[in-house]
């Protein structure tokens, strides 16, 4: 059911702005860990409501991610589809024990979305970055500074740490895990060496992980 | 691969997790990931630390037709229009249906004795509680009666299919199924062959008019023993 590839790079850099701006609802808080695993268990033993209800309860935080990382709302739509067919197929493989559901979620998501970036043009990556750049920079100075508002009231210790990265190297960090940007794709957005990012982007998550562990 | 030390371990994790892992490195840890508790655990760590990031990010709500469209690919679209809470169908409920239907044909074997028509051969449904089709079939009669129980309309642009599954060989397509009321179909010799020596039928959701190919291509929806 993939729609095919066809839009030139200029076009999408226009609509998908729009497309961020006008459907962009506020961040969200944490879906109930435990209803979550009750509705994947559910998923597992085959009870079509229990994927609808999970569907209406985090498909819009898994889309906030593939359009943040595809750009094009169809491809995002298609990927999201893709996304929920395999948590249909593949509940019973989600192990409670393992840790949290929205954390296996959204990496079903950002994965599938990182295998659909791998044959992509980066042409069209970068074009749409820098669009995309825009509507961040407005939400960022909407709330204040640098996303410090948005994120006040979610993930404490996780933008706490982020801020102890210096400004150019956490830039690079989120332009991946936001963007589904690769090293080079960074290397050129940021206009910096290859080796410089790089090794920036592995430093800082050394030291994001020193962080969050002290 | 080699993540002999634990900062090994760490750094391949965490470029996996972020998505800076490309290409043939990114295959290979992702079996690694499967065949190794370690690394799964040092992957499960990372995604963890990031999801506050995901969650602070603008969320966007989908278009109409997604879900429609994950129902159809998950073979879970058994209606048009899904009933807020209906439950969809499991195998428990696969299992009871299909023993209603082969009670169905005995009991009309038994009181009818074999020759009064209509004889019923299945009951098809999503599940015991939800019927969507009957299908008669009279012995010694090429003809086929499907009758609507419930609403059954495909999904816009789509057309449920039904199929003879003979106990050797190739679906066989027994024609389109109807959204509402009922149809009597003659069916050609090739099809009644292949009823005669079927034990399944099947639906498939397939495009409208029908699978161009001949065989099932679209989601095999329901399988039922007659």
């Amino acid at each position: 059911m993939r729609r095919s590839v066809g839009i030139p790079a200029v076009a999408c850099a226009t609509s998908c702005f729009y497309d961020l701006r006008m459907s962009a609802a506020r961040s969200v808080v944490e879906p109930d860990s435990a209803e979550l695993e009750a509705l994947l268990r559910r998923c597992a033993q085959r009870d079509a409501s229990a994927l609808e209800a999970l569907y209406r309860k985090v498909a819009p935080i898994l889309l906030g991610t593939l359009l943040s990382m595809l750009k094009r709302r169809d491809e995002a739509e298609d990927a999201l589809q893709d996304v929920f067919v395999k948590i249909w197929n593949q509940a019973n493989q989600f192990d409670a024990i393992r840790g949290r559901p929205m954390a296996w979620l959204i990496a079903l998501a950002r994965y599938r979305a990182i295998d659909l970036l791998r044959g992509r043009r980066t042409s069209l990556v970068l074009v749409d970055t820098e669009a995309l750049d825009g509507v961040a920079a407005m939400r960022d100075s909407a709330a204040g500074n640098e996303g410090e508002a948005t994120q006040a009231d979610l993930g404490g210790a996780l933008q706490r740490c982020l801020d102890q990265i210096a400004a150019a190297q956490r830039r690079c960090v989120l332009l991946a895990y936001e963007r589904g940007l690769s090293h080079a794709e960074i290397a050129q957005t940021v206009n910096e060496p290859l080796g410089t990012v790089k090794s920036w982007v592995r430093r800082s998550l050394q030291s994001l992980r020193r962080c969050l562990e002290a | 691969m080699n993540y002999a030390s634990p900062e090994r371990l760490e750094a391949l994790a965490a470029a996996y997790v972020l998505g800076t892992l490309r290409g043939r490195a990114r295959d290979r840890f992702d079996a690694l990931r499967a065949a190794d508790p370690l690394v799964e655990a040092a992957v499960q760590r990372w995604e963890d630390r990031w999801v506050a990031r995901t969650l602070a990010l603008p969320t966007v709500a989908p278009s109409n037709g997604v879900w429609q469209g994950i129902r159809a690919r998950s073979g879970i679209a058994n209606a048009h229009e899904p009933r807020p809470g209906r439950r969809g169908w499991n195998s428990r409920r696969v299992v009871a249906a299909a023993v209603l239907a082969v009670l169905a044909l005995a009991i009309g074997l038994r009181l009818r004795n074999d020759y009064v028509v209509p004889q019923v051969v299945a009951v098809l449904g999503s599940d015991a509680a939800h019927p969507l089709w009957q299908i008669e079939h009279p012995r010694r009669y090429s003809t086929l009666t499907i009758r609507v129980l419930s609403n059954a309309v495909a999904p816009t642009g789509r057309s449920y299919e039904l199929w003879a599954l003979p106990r050797n060989g190739k679906p066989v397509s027994l024609g389109l199924l109807p959204g509402a009321g009922s149809v009597a179909r003659e069916l050609a010799p090739a099809q009644l062959a292949a009823l005669r020596v079927s034990d399944k039928l099947a639906v498939s959701l397939e495009p409208s008019g029908g699978s161009p190919t001949g065989s099932p291509t679209g989601p095999v929806i329901i399988v039922q023993a007659i």
